[in-house]
């Protein structure tokens, strides 16, 4: 089983910012005349590494979106790729599916492989759903037969039998996307690549389609997977590699890659200026200008079991604003979204004028002993967004209670939360 | 299906003719696919549906006839203008669209292609194809037209030996089509400029080419007539009227200049579009 079927040495890709236009004319007369005078690329010194948020003046015009990229993967394994946006992700997905070369280094592979960058890739909208199941299955790298033999199946699990004869134009965005997925879901290849494909349809499809992507991993087909939902990157694959600014920040198992990344990416404190790096929507009506944890006097993010939460905000209105709706999301450190709170599902009422305010929240807390992310969010009425601060706080549940006097197998944790019961027994 | 070597991706990957060509061959339901949709879907929601195919063709030649007229050309012994022209203008029609439709191939196709790998080859290719399609209806028309010439309005049966040359002269063009479309797809992937002269080199290069008059009509010490010479499609045309109008050129030396020019182009073609094809998506 340990036969190696990819194998990727040193990739690296280069890319232009900005536009064509005569300054690219002049970098491309640049690197013929210095490849017809043997020398090396002379561009390729100009890449710098790949930092979105750096200033546009200062940096050179080429970048790095991934830099010496190594890694193997072996027959059978279902690997995930996860990292920020930005991260080099889908430029390494892209030259595994070969849809773009690298800028140096090179990729090796056994076997046939297909890719999943989107789902419903050439279909056309004037041919009915049959005739596109085998276009775009054709397109996919299946020979007709392969498809023939499968429609049944395919039809059967897009779940759109009967507009099966009806130009695909006149299909719902859902129906669309069903029978995308059906026909890339009966890919039979060596090795496939898979990019995002799981955040389509309807809740009861997605699990239809992680379904269908178990049993692909079990089948020993090697698959490579690019997702951000931790969730399903956790229950689909063994190994992981996370990416970080064009390069592998770490590879191994896939729990402790995810680990990794959410500690990579949240530190344990939130002083105030770091908000803005938390902040994923905003607007310029309503902010948290602090966010703190009132649990304890050390400054510390320990919370003892059971303990309620104690969380103290100040807000900021610039406009009245009126009824807000507040919220609280709790997600673990695998990036699953344990659970919500809001204060309208306390009938709780909550207007804003402008000025400032002091908010306190306090949460139950039924969390089993490990480390949680809080996140914040400021909603109007209708659901509008104004204020998001993403996994902004980090807390940590002891596997101790406040007034604990010890023999509890607080320590024993199986799953997110620990929540009261009541056992009655009586002899009959 | 299933071999164990390496396939090695790189910046530096050389081209094998061999290789591209079995490729092409693995993904040769991707090509009938292809030139299926491409046929379904310009006839959808038509009444007239594939009798448009024939419809252009019989509109376009009607207006040449007209055109020939006013300017006085007198089209060869032996056929119809309006045979002539049906003739010619489908000449002119399938190298035309191979070179126009195959000219966008990378950048109408960006999104497919920047999305899944499979050989780029097979859309220049079945674009190509599905013009044949199209060509049958047109030849069924002209054959029609060439019968009610000879029985209807007796004129001389001059067809001889040459008319064997029609299909592989119609075949030679297309290969021509395509191999310009291939060269300059491939060449605007970055630089968009060439596309803006498409449109005009096409139709100045059919006023080079004896389409709307024939190559004898042409004073042979005029410098024009050299320059018809030296268009790569002007042997092809001719070679497919000879068989019905023998007073059409002919000659080995043409026809060899046609070809080595043919042969050179597509090779030329092909290889800049399998370089191009890797790390277009970069620069679309």
């Amino acid at each position: 089983m340990s036969e190696k079927v990819i194998i990727a040495e040193n990739i690296s890709k280069l890319y232009k910012l900005g536009v064509v236009g005569m300054s690219t004319l002049n970098d491309d007369f640049r690197r013929a005349l210095a490849k017809l005078k043997g020398k090396e690329d002379p561009t390729i010194k100009l890449g710098v590494e790949n930092k979105r948020d750096s200033k546009a003046t200062d940096t050179s015009e080429y970048v790095w979106a991934l830099k010496d990229i190594n890694f193997s993967i072996e027959k059978g394994d279902v690997v995930g790729i996860i990292g920020k946006n930005g991260a080099g992700k889908s430029t390494l997905l892209k030259i595994l599916s070969r849809v773009t070369e690298p800028t140096t280094g090179l990729l090796k592979y056994k076997g046939r492989l297909a890719s999943l960058l989107e789902v419903g890739t050439g279909f056309h909208p004037e041919l009915t759903g049959l005739e596109n199941i085998y276009l775009n299955g054709a397109i996919l790298g299946m020979k007709k037969v392969e498809i023939k033999s499968k429609l049944d199946e395919i039809i059967d699990f897009s779940g759109v039998a009967k507009y099966i004869n009806t130009p695909v134009k006149r299909y719902s965005s859902g129906m669309y996307v069903r029978l995308a997925f059906a026909v890339a879901a009966h890919l039979e290849t060596d090795i496939l690549v898979i990019d995002e494909v799981l955040a389509v349809g309807d809740h009861e499809f997605q699990e239809k389609c992680l379904g269908k992507m178990k049993d692909v991993a079990k089948h020993g087909r090697t698959v490579i997977f690019v997702s951000h939902n931790m969730a399903s990157m956790k229950a689909l694959c063994k190994k992981g590699i996370l990416m970080q600014k064009g390069a592998i920040q770490c590879q191994g198992a896939m729990s402790d890659v995810i680990q990794q990344y959410m500690l990579g990416v949240r530190s344990n404190k939130t002083s105030d200026n770091q908000l803005k790096d938390y902040r994923t929507i905003s607007s310029t009506s309503v902010k948290y200008n602090s966010v703190k944890l009132l649990n304890n006097q050390e400054n510390t993010n320990l919370i003892f079991f059971k303990d309620k939460i104690h969380v103290e905000f100040e807000i900021e209105a610039s406009e009245k604003i009126g009824s807000v709706l507040l919220d609280c999301k709790i997600i673990s450190i695998d990036g699953i979204e344990i659970t919500h709170s809001m204060n309208q599902y306390q009938n709780q009422k909550h207007i804003l004028e402008v000025g400032k305010y002091k908010l306190n929240l306090e949460l139950q807390n039924d969390l089993q002993p490990g480390n949680y992310y809080l996140t914040f969010g400021i909603h109007r009425l209708d659901g509008f967004t104004l204020e998001y601060l993403e996994n902004c706080l980090s807390i940590e549940v002891l596997s101790i209670s406040k007034d604990d006097k010890g023999g509890h197998f607080y320590d024993f944790k199986l799953g997110y939360l620990r929540v009261n019961s009541n056992w009655i027994l009586n002899k009959l | 299906m299933e071999n164990n070597d390496w396939k090695i991706i790189s910046n530096s990957s050389s081209l094998k003719l061999s290789k591209i060509f079995k490729e092409l061959f693995e993904y040769k339901d991707l090509i009938v696919l292809f030139v299926k949709r491409d046929i379904k879907a310009i006839y959808q929601q038509t009444i007239l549906g594939p009798a448009w195919l024939m419809l252009q063709p019989i509109l376009t030649s009607l207006v040449l006839v007209f055109l020939g007229q006013i300017a006085q050309i007198k089209t060869p012994e032996g056929l119809t203008a309006f045979s002539f022209y049906l003739l010619s203008n489908s000449l002119w029609m399938f190298f035309s669209e191979s070179f126009n439709k195959t000219a966008t191939t990378f950048t109408s196709n960006a999104s497919v292609f920047g999305k899944v790998y499979f050989p780029r080859l097979t859309v220049p290719v079945s674009i190509v194809l599905s013009n044949s399609y199209k060509l049958f209806f047109q030849l069924i028309i002209f054959i029609f037209s060439y019968l009610y010439g000879i029985f209807i309005l007796k004129l001389p049966i001059q067809i001889n030996g040459f008319v064997l040359f029609v299909i592989p002269s119609f075949i030679m063009l297309s290969l021509l089509g395509l191999s310009f479309g291939l060269i300059v797809s491939s060449l605007t992937t970055k630089y968009r400029d060439l596309t803006m002269l498409i449109t005009f080199g096409i139709q100045l290069l059919m006023f080079a080419s004896p389409v709307i008059y024939p190559l004898s009509q042409i004073p042979h010490d005029s410098a024009f007539y050299s320059i018809v010479q030296f268009n790569p499609v002007t042997g092809w045309i001719e070679l497919a009227k000879k068989g019905f109008a023998p007073a059409s050129f002919f000659s080995w030396k043409l026809i060899a200049y046609d070809i080595s020019f043919l042969i050179l182009s597509l090779l030329a073609g092909i290889k800049i579009f399998h370089r191009i094809e890797k790390r277009f998506m970069d620069t679309v």
